[in-house]
């Protein structure tokens, strides 16, 4: 797979990744819908089946795969979250973020690594929005 | 020759903003990078020219960053946004990503994190030079007061356009007073508004501001849809007078702020609608794409369609040839918007 | 197509309408998901094709637009636009 597919392929599950987010901001909002927690169950399914497919790129290799399953595991449902008398919430918030900043971090140095290989000259399209 | 991307970053702090753009133009893809020490000059230089990634610090008198990133996501869909910040805040962190930052990071104390810096900002930049295009940049006035309004901000609107100034004063998100040319209060709001392009800068409030215009801030903007229709349909207005009634008390239910009605190919009637056509023209595509989809995947016949905006929810249905579409805040659920629709359906049969 | 990798959760007879979801990147190639593959390989393209049009053109005409959901006799489909990419989710609904 070229640097530019991989680049792809962090940069998709990145915005994946932020979705998980706006759910546990919908489960913080309380104004949750069985459709909300039906797609939140799906995203989860998706994030760990894509896991495996971005941790085979060797700069993936700093995020640890326990901690993101810990994570997405912990989250049984938005109505737990959303009901939780501790601050499981904010934990997974928290636990959320530490996880973000590393996979900022991956992407950027995957970037570099494409750049020092000459990709920005293959004049394909970047980012559309 | 490829350009460089450009990069704005945002701090009262001018010491800190040395450092970062000094930190940032030492970056692998060597941006080109521009400061701001306040929010209303950050504002300016977005709206005079593209820029790849806004980096703002939160604190800040006058606007504060959630303000400018209130702004810029909205009036910049494409471009990406980071927060830089000595405040380890949990609450800080969850509000500037509801808002739609791409990045919440923290000032880097230790050699650790400023790679792990760097790599977040080089990360949040295209991969390639120049590559890719920006989203269409859908500013207009509406929208910058309604979000000012959204958020409860006080500020002065000043809007500048072909040599004429503006200025609209909002006290906690309401209007309270406009002032152009020789007018004050509601008909010079109505004749800002009018204006389709230009550049606006938000200074802080000014206090004391007699209070001129009375109602809300939805009533005027709704006033002012219905004043523009009117004007576009003056010669047209006898004859839709029932039809308009109808649109009005369509739009008196609530958690509706808008609709539009079209039958067949005809001209679109709407109400409390901006660009009228435009919603038009993308609802029946819409409309028409989800047809053929459900006809490939047999999933039965098309109940209605809801599109989200960053600012509004659009929920749309055809029936035979009619097309309505409902314009909804935000922040409704999609099981929301099928029972408005469904009631507003039985209104309009 | 990244998808052929894995196993989904049971084989579905081709026209049923399926619950799951997957994801897309930036060139419209389908990365993975949760829907059964043959399935999947039958209308994903298809599915992808028509959402990337309808978020592109809304966009190119000024109404750039983060989600997509129709709700139809027979199933729910929704797609959220992820910067180009995007994940479908898909719910068959109970007549």
């Amino acid at each position: 797979m070229s640097a530019e597919e991989n680049i792809r392929q962090i940069e998709n599950y990145v915005e994946c990744w932020k979705q998980f987010n706006q759910f546990l901001q919908l489960a913080g909002s309380e104004k949750i819908t069985s459709e909300d927690e039906a797609q939140f169950l799906e995203l989860k399914s998706v994030l760990v089946q894509e896991l495996e497919l971005v941790l085979s790129q060797p700069e993936a290799t700093a995020l640890n795969r326990l901690e993101i399953h810990d994570l997405i595991n912990g989250v049984s449902s938005l109505r737990f979250l959303a009901e939780a008398k501790d601050d499981s919430l904010r934990q997974a918030e928290n636990q959320w973020h530490k996880i973000y900043i590393q996979w900022q971090s991956v992407l950027g140095q995957l970037k570099v690594k494409y750049r020092a290989e000459g990709g920005e000259k293959s004049g394909r399209g970047g980012w559309f929005r | 020759m490829a350009s460089k991307h450009k990069v704005l970053i945002v701090d009262d702090e001018q010491v800190l903003l040395d450092l970062y753009a000094e930190l940032v133009r030492a970056l692998p893809s060597h941006p080109e990078v521009h400061t701001a020490t306040s929010g209303a000059r950050a504002l300016a230089l977005l709206e005079s020219d593209d820029f790849s990634l806004l980096l703002t610090d939160l604190h800040m008198p006058k606007m504060d960053g959630f303000q400018i990133l209130l702004m810029a996501r909205r009036n910049y869909p494409a471009l990406r946004t980071a927060v830089v910040t000595g405040m380890a805040d949990q609450e800080y962190r969850t509000r500037a990503y509801s808002i739609g930052a791409d990045l919440y990071i923290e000032k880097p104390q230790s050699r650790q994190e400023l790679k792990l810096f760097i790599d977040c900002i080089e990360g949040l930049l295209d991969k390639e030079e120049g590559g890719g295009f920006r989203g269409v940049q859908n500013k207009n006035l509406v929208d910058l007061v309604q979000m000012e309004s959204l958020s409860h901000s006080s500020s002065l609107l000043r809007v500048l356009q072909s040599g004429r100034e503006g200025r609209i004063w909002i006290l906690d998100g309401e209007v309270i007073d406009a002032e152009t040319d020789d007018l004050t209060g509601e008909p010079a709001f109505k004749r800002i508004m009018g204006w389709r392009r230009g550049s606006f800068e938000i200074l802080p409030p000014e206090s004391g501001r007699e209070r001129r215009i009375g109602i809300s801030t939805q009533s005027l903007l709704l006033d002012f849809a219905q004043w523009t229709d009117e004007k576009t349909e003056a010669t047209k207005l006898g004859g839709h007078e029932e039809e308009t009634n109808v649109l009005k008390a369509i739009t008196q239910i609530r958690g509706v702020q808008s609709v539009l009605m079209r039958a067949g190919k005809g001209k679109p009637e709407s109400w409390g609608l901006e660009e009228v056509e435009r919603h038009s023209e993308v609802g029946g595509a819409l409309i028409e794409m989800a047809t053929e989809l459900g006809q490939k995947l047999s999933a039965g016949p098309l109940r209605r369609a809801i599109a989200g905006t960053p600012t509004r929810k659009l929920v749309m249905r055809q029936r035979n040839d009619r097309f309505m579409l409902l314009g909804l805040t935000a922040d409704t659920t999609n099981e929301e918007a099928g029972h408005i629709l469904q009631r507003v359906s039985g209104e309009w049969s | 197509m990244v998808v052929n990798f894995f196993r989904s959760r049971g084989e579905a007879r081709a026209f049923d309408i399926p619950r799951g979801a997957f994801t897309y990147d930036s060139e419209g190639d389908i990365l993975i998901g949760s829907v059964p593959t043959a399935w999947l390989e039958e209308f994903g393209p298809y599915l992808v094709k028509a959402f990337r049009k309808a978020f592109s053109s809304a966009e190119e005409k000024g109404l750039p637009l983060t989600e997509i959901a129709l709700h139809y006799g027979g199933a729910r489909l929704t797609a959220k636009d992820l910067r180009g990419g995007g994940i479908v989710y898909v719910f068959p609904v109970r007549k």
